[in-house]
């Protein structure tokens, strides 16, 4: 975990993110033990309330579930939840802006097409355990794959 | 350690030394079992506000109860109220003089605790008050504040002339102590942007009155910088409070303050500008630099046109 | 850790049981034993060394004790002034009341005045015997000891001294907090009010108070200085003096803010 927390999300905000993060990088498995707020409070020199408030929204979520007198665990599932939901979001929340500051910048789109294929023949794609087909909201002006 | 700690209500509290008001009508709740921040530019009556918490001095009028309780000459509730102030109240001899007393004194002491501490600020026990820096006496506040564990604490400024790892040490310290007995804990500092992550809420004072009393998150959630051409980011900031403004060249950052609305980023988007983060420490000085009343909570809620 | 803070619960509370008034009583005379046992010896060794010093150089014809009866006073009295200057703050800071500081200050003052009286006269007993035994007259020229003609009459003697002591402790008490309340100028400007106890005192119970000597208060009848039920009634009225004056230092400081921090 790399963090410090800076002005730019409210740090609960961050703290969730983060926890999202290690669990989709494989860097907290299903079942493990996230660290207690007293341990996140003590580290990062914040609010114990506020690790709880981030704590919260991920079990609402159904990524952390508490065993009472133990802590906060990882849930079953929490990594495909995470996984698919990002998957659902790429294409609105990474590729379409992607593209916008392409167009800013005056790339041409077809290079980026072209750099998007390059890329996908160097590299094997990433074997995703339970990979459904995203359903994407894009807008494309480029071709299709 | 008994309890979470002593709550705090003020009811329109005013406070007057002869012609001079210190604090007027003020009304406000400190959670039980919470570190509250206390902000506020020199003179604006924090530590007016402190000391008739502490029972250190009476109110004009208005009412103050610690715990259920008014705090004055009421020897339960003051035996669980501690207020470190700048210097430091404890006796003017060497310092386990003080650390006796206090163990006597105060329910809770934990001496091992307290000479912990010292010896973290490497200050010598047998070590007289008037041979002590101003910085080390800081140090040794701080170290008793900690120590006394009462169920409201209240640390006025206490880190003013130590160096910034000891001031860490000192925050290490108070948070570590507060994780494992949890208390009441307010804190009113300069520094912000160094403990304003401790604190779960924000109280700022300005002039006397409350400019807003809130939970940090949501008070960091309602602070924005716009950022980007003039006319762009005057026309996004158009209808809200603007609190900050900077010229940077033909960029334009304005710095807005107010609840988020749902179509924000978006809009931004549309208008090319960019949104941003404000920390506690550069919300604290736009509100307060401001001469109007800006950002009072919703009811009272004045936009400034600008 | 010792056995006795291993049997304790919690840290602190084998302490608490005591209550903040008698904890006062106990920090405050501690301290002024200290102060006192300074003070006496430094007193011990001036009258020894003047009494040689006289004896070799010339002839003793008064009591050399009798002078220490100044510091008897004012010494004390200035030890209750630093007690409430410097004490009520880390008191109230502590989270004890300023009605049980008062309350154990006051029984301090009572205590030391008494203590430092039964001292002196102690000490004048004691000459007494080593001047017997030298030959010497213990003439009491210091007018203010002439309540009685002799040190042998150690009833009234006792009485005058520790009355006329109480009050000037009790009245460093009332000069203390009048400073701490309102600062130099006004506490200044206040001590002919403040101070007045003991001049009290001094007008019933005895001729002189520092160097100024005061006339007799009539011969003869009840303010006869000689007569036992004369000074019984005159030390009634002193106590009165006395409790007016406590009573006054504790209205002054149950109602006091506290002053800022020494830095």
């Amino acid at each position: 975990m790399n963090a410090i927390f800076d002005g730019r999300d409210p740090i609960y905000l961050q703290i969730a993110d983060q926890i999202r993060d290690d669990i989709l990088d494989g860097a907290l498995k299903e079942e493990d033990q996230v660290m207690s707020t007293t341990q996140y409070a003590t580290t990062y020199r914040i609010n114990p309330a506020t690790a709880a408030k981030a704590f919260s929204e991920l079990v609402d979520e159904g990524v952390l579930y508490k065993r009472r007198g133990v802590g906060m665990f990882v849930a079953t599932g929490a990594r495909a939840a995470l996984a698919a939901r990002g998957r659902e979001r790429f294409f609105a929340d990474v590729l379409d802006p992607a593209v916008s500051e392409a167009r800013r910048l005056g790339i041409d789109l077809e290079d980026v097409i072209a750099r998007i294929r390059l890329d996908a023949a160097a590299q094997p794609p990433a074997a995703a355990p339970d990979s459904a087909t995203p359903h994407s909201t894009h807008d494309s002006t480029g071709g299709q794959p | 350690m008994t309890g979470t700690g002593f709550g705090v209500q003020v009811h329109d509290l005013t406070v007057r030394y002869g012609a001079e008001t210190a604090l007027d009508q003020v009304s406000l709740e400190i959670a039980p079992g919470a570190i509250t921040g206390l902000l506020g530019r020199n003179g604006t009556g924090k530590t007016t506000l402190l000391s008739v918490i502490a029972a250190f001095r009476r109110p004009t009028s208005g009412s103050v109860l610690v715990d259920g309780e008014d705090p004055w000459e009421n020897p339960r509730v003051m035996a669980g109220i501690g207020l470190v102030r700048e210097g430091g109240d404890w006796l003017d001899d060497r310092v386990t003089s003080s650390l006796d007393y206090l163990e006597g004194a105060r329910p809770h002491f934990d001496r091992d605790l307290a000479e912990r501490l010292l010896d973290t600020f490497q200050i010598d026990p047998c070590a007289k008050r008037s041979s002590l820096s101003r910085g080390q006496r800081s140090a040794v506040s701080a170290s008793l504040g900690i120590a006394v564990r009462t169920e409201l604490t209240m640390l006025d400024e206490v880190y003013l002339g130590m160096d910034a790892p000891s001031r860490y040490a000192f925050y290490d310290a108070l948070l570590a102590d507060y994780l494992e007995h949890p208390r009441t804990i307010v804190l009113s500092s300069h520094l912000i942007d160094e403990i304003d992550k401790m604190f779960e809420d924000v109280v700022i004072l300005r002039d006397g009155t409350v400019l807003l009393a809130e939970g940090a998150d949501e008070l960091r959630s309602r602070g924005t910088t716009v950022t980007g051409p003039a006319a762009a980011a005057t026309a996004f900031a158009l209808g809200r409070d603007v609190v900050g403004r900077q010229e940077l060249g033909p960029t334009l950052r304005l710095t807005v303050f107010g609840d988020p609305r749902p179509g924000d980023v978006a809009h931004a988007r549309e208008l090319g500008v960019e949104l941003g983060p404000v920390d506690l420490q550069d919300l604290f000085v736009h509100l307060t630099a401001q001469p109007a009343v800006a950002g009072a909570r919703s009811d009272r809620k004045t936009e400034v046109p600008r | 850790m010792t056995a006795a803070v291993a049997a304790t619960a919690r840290p602190g509370s084998r302490a608490v049981r005591r209550s903040p008034f008698v904890r006062t009583i106990q920090h405050q005379l501690g301290m002024q034993l200290v102060l006192g046992a300074w003070f006496w010896g430094v007193i011990l060794t001036g009258v020894v060394l003047a009494t040689v010093l006289v004896a070799s150089f010339g002839t003793v014809e008064s009591s050399i004790v009798q002078f220490a009866r100044q510091g008897t006073l004012w010494f004390p009295f200035s030890m209750m002034v630093l007690t409430v200057a410097s004490g009520l703050t880390p008191h109230v800071a502590a989270g004890m009341t300023r009605r049980s500081f008062a309350a154990a200050s006051a029984v301090v003052a009572l205590v030391l005045g008494v203590a430092y009286a039964a001292v002196l006269v102690g000490l004048l007993q004691v000459e007494r015997v080593v001047y017997d035994a030298a030959g010497w007259p213990q003439t009491l020229t210091d007018t203010g000891l002439d309540i009685t003609s002799s040190t042998t009459d150690v009833g009234p003697l006792l009485t005058s001294l520790a009355m006329t002591a109480a009050a000037a402790t009790v009245s460093g008490l009332l000069v203390g907090i009048v400073y701490y309340r309102a600062g130099g100028w006004w506490g200044t400007l206040a001590l002919p009010l403040t101070v007045a106890p003991i001049f009290g005192a001094g007008l019933l119970v005895s001729y002189a108070i520092g160097p100024i000597a005061l006339p007799v208060i009539g011969e003869g009848g009840v303010w006869d200085i000689g007569s036992a039920g004369g000074l019984a009634l005159r030390a009634a009225a002193c106590a009165l003096v006395i409790a007016i004056t406590i009573a006054v230092f504790g209205r002054l400081t149950r109602g006091a803010p506290l002053g800022k921090p020494t830095l």
